[in-house]
């Protein structure tokens, strides 16, 4: 029986935007992360004149969860390749061939076309 | 028992953000009349007096921000419209609040086009949609998803996430107690866990990542029960941008979309893994956007929010849920087309997150002591009895992403 394959479209790239304020959620991520980890952590009683922005609190989450969990520093980070091939051999890291790096190169063979040709 | 739970070696919950049945998933009514989605007459009334009828117009980005309010005193206006009747007409005017513009306001009420979730929609063409999976609390995030975790709440109605040492264990707790496998897969470390101060804290060994998810899969090492988060944040990965993909407004619906087809392919892909698992994809909460069908009344989990926590200026006794969200439930043992809604005597199968860890007791832990999770759990409807086909599908879609 024939399995249909459905091709998922790209999202465009204009769709990244770690300017944007952080929404309530990643705030009260933040806001746990830092309660978490030890810190005598209390939201701000003035809202601050710039609202913190998405990459901002990523990053301080980033630092939090390192903290919190060590044994996943060590881990490959995912790439946007990893998603797209999900299901290939060493697609998550673990395999032979980690996502997202090129493969090695092979010894360069002789080029054809103009140049390979001139040499000879 | 049905071969397809024989079989079953692995259960993997994927948990998405914010947006309702109607809005993901409602178009699906006018080629399958069996879903309950949207006939196209539904509406709410604007701040000046307008019938605002659903359209299908919904954006994957840009549409919905600042996003649309669903604390759980907009929730219960948006539910009850300020009455005492769950008419779902709250919805425009509380959306309305955001920016005090009337038609940015009505933005709320469209849904998306069948063909713009291309994978959504075929996931619930070609297995289970549930037409009755509710959000646990008319409320925010985090509180519903610990249902998915604990089976309730704790009494917690908003952001709060304070359980540790709690009455009930976590589901993870119940599972490694009885000997079994459980883990929690986040996506990457800059967008981490929204499980954490209990769990993040207590038991960093319970915890993965993506790229371990897509290994385990690809080895056949995944837990017997796993629950796998998105990203939640825009944010720089050592090969470039990494679009969020959890689908909270105003993140790019296309990106949650690829998120799910790859987590279905990297099950997908391994032929011992594909025949026993099942996949369960569902929402924590609608988000603050239309749906059409009222949330019932449901067991009270023995809680109660005091009216300083909802704001509403009344108790709440977690006796009613929150509003629809999509679920569908992949296995090739369900049929295809499932549409699953009532018994055979004509009564309603509800499904609320509670349903998450029940289901995961009654098949892992068949003996646990239901004096030991909330009432709330131990009532909630499970959903393995779906793996029902005596063969395995050989016609299951793939994704290329």
């Amino acid at each position: 029986m024939a399995v249909i394959k459905i091709s998922v479209p790209k999202t465009p790239k204009s769709a990244f935007n770690k300017n944007r304020p952080a929404s309530g959620l990643l705030l009260a991520q933040l806001e746990h992360l830092e309660t978490a980890s030890g810190g005598d952590y209390s939201a701000p009683k003035k809202k601050p004149k710039k609202p913190l922005t998405e990459g901002q609190v990523a990053a301080r989450i980033h630092e939090l969860t390192r903290s919190l969990h060590p044994q996943a520093a060590h881990v490959q980070l995912p790439t946007a390749r990893m998603i797209s091939h999900a299901e290939e051999p060493g697609a998550g890291g673990g395999g032979a061939a980690p996502a997202g790096r090129k493969p090695p190169k092979k010894a360069a063979a002789p080029k054809r076309g103009r140049k390979a040709r001139k040499r000879g | 028992m049905p071969p397809g739970l024989d079989n079953l070696k692995h259960l993997v919950v994927l948990m998405m953000e914010n947006r309702s049945f109607d809005h993901m998933l409602g178009g699906l009514w006018k080629e399958n009349n069996a879903i309950d989605g949207l006939r196209g007459d539904e509406s709410n009334i604007d701040t000046t007096g307008k019938i605002v009828k659903v359209q299908p117009k919904a954006k994957y980005q840009s549409q919905l921000t600042p996003d649309p309010d669903h604390d759980f005193a907009p929730v219960d206006f948006q539910i009850f419209n300020g009455g005492d009747v769950p008419n779902m007409q709250g919805f425009v005017a509380s959306f309305f609040n955001k920016q005090r513009n009337v038609e940015h306001s009505r933005n709320v009420m469209y849904y998306f086009a069948p063909e713009k979730l291309p994978v959504l929609t075929t996931l619930a063409r070609e297995y289970a949609v549930f037409n009755r999976w509710f959000a646990s609390i008319p409320g925010p995030t985090l509180c519903n998803r610990a249902f998915a975790h604990y089976g309730t709440s704790f009494g917690h109605v908003g952001m709060e996430l304070f359980y540790a040492n709690q009455k009930f264990k976590s589901i993870y707790d119940r599972v490694i107690d009885k000997g079994k496998l459980a883990k929690l897969y986040y996506f990457d470390q800059i967008s981490s866990t929204l499980e954490v101060v209990n769990l993040l804290q207590n038991q960093p060994q319970l915890f993965a990542t993506y790229p371990q998810f897509l290994d385990d899969c690809k080895a056949g090492t995944l837990p017997d029960y796993c629950f796998v988060e998105p990203n939640y944040s825009d944010h720089d990965g050592p090969g470039g941008h990494l679009i969020a993909s959890d689908q909270h407004p105003d993140h790019h619906v296309a990106e949650g979309e690829r998120f799910i087809a790859s987590i279905y392919q990297a099950i997908r892909k391994n032929p011992a893994l594909w025949a026993s698992t099942a996949l369960l994809i569902t929402y924590d909460e609608h988000g603050g956007i239309y749906d059409h069908v009222p949330p019932p009344a449901c067991m009270p989990d023995g809680f109660v929010a005091q009216p300083s926590a909802t704001k509403t200026g009344e108790p709440f006794h977690f006796d009613r849920l929150g509003v629809r969200v999509p679920a569908i439930l992949v296995s090739p043992w369900v049929q295809k087309g499932t549409v699953v809604h009532r018994r055979p005597d004509g009564t309603e199968r509800i499904f609320e997150h509670a349903s998450i860890p029940n289901t995961v007791s009654k098949w892992l832990l068949p003996d646990f002591n239901d004096n030991d999770r909330s009432p709330r759990e131990a009532a909630a409807e499970t959903f393995l009895d779906l793996l029902s086909l005596p063969v395995m599908r050989p016609d299951c879609p793939e994704f290329t992403l």
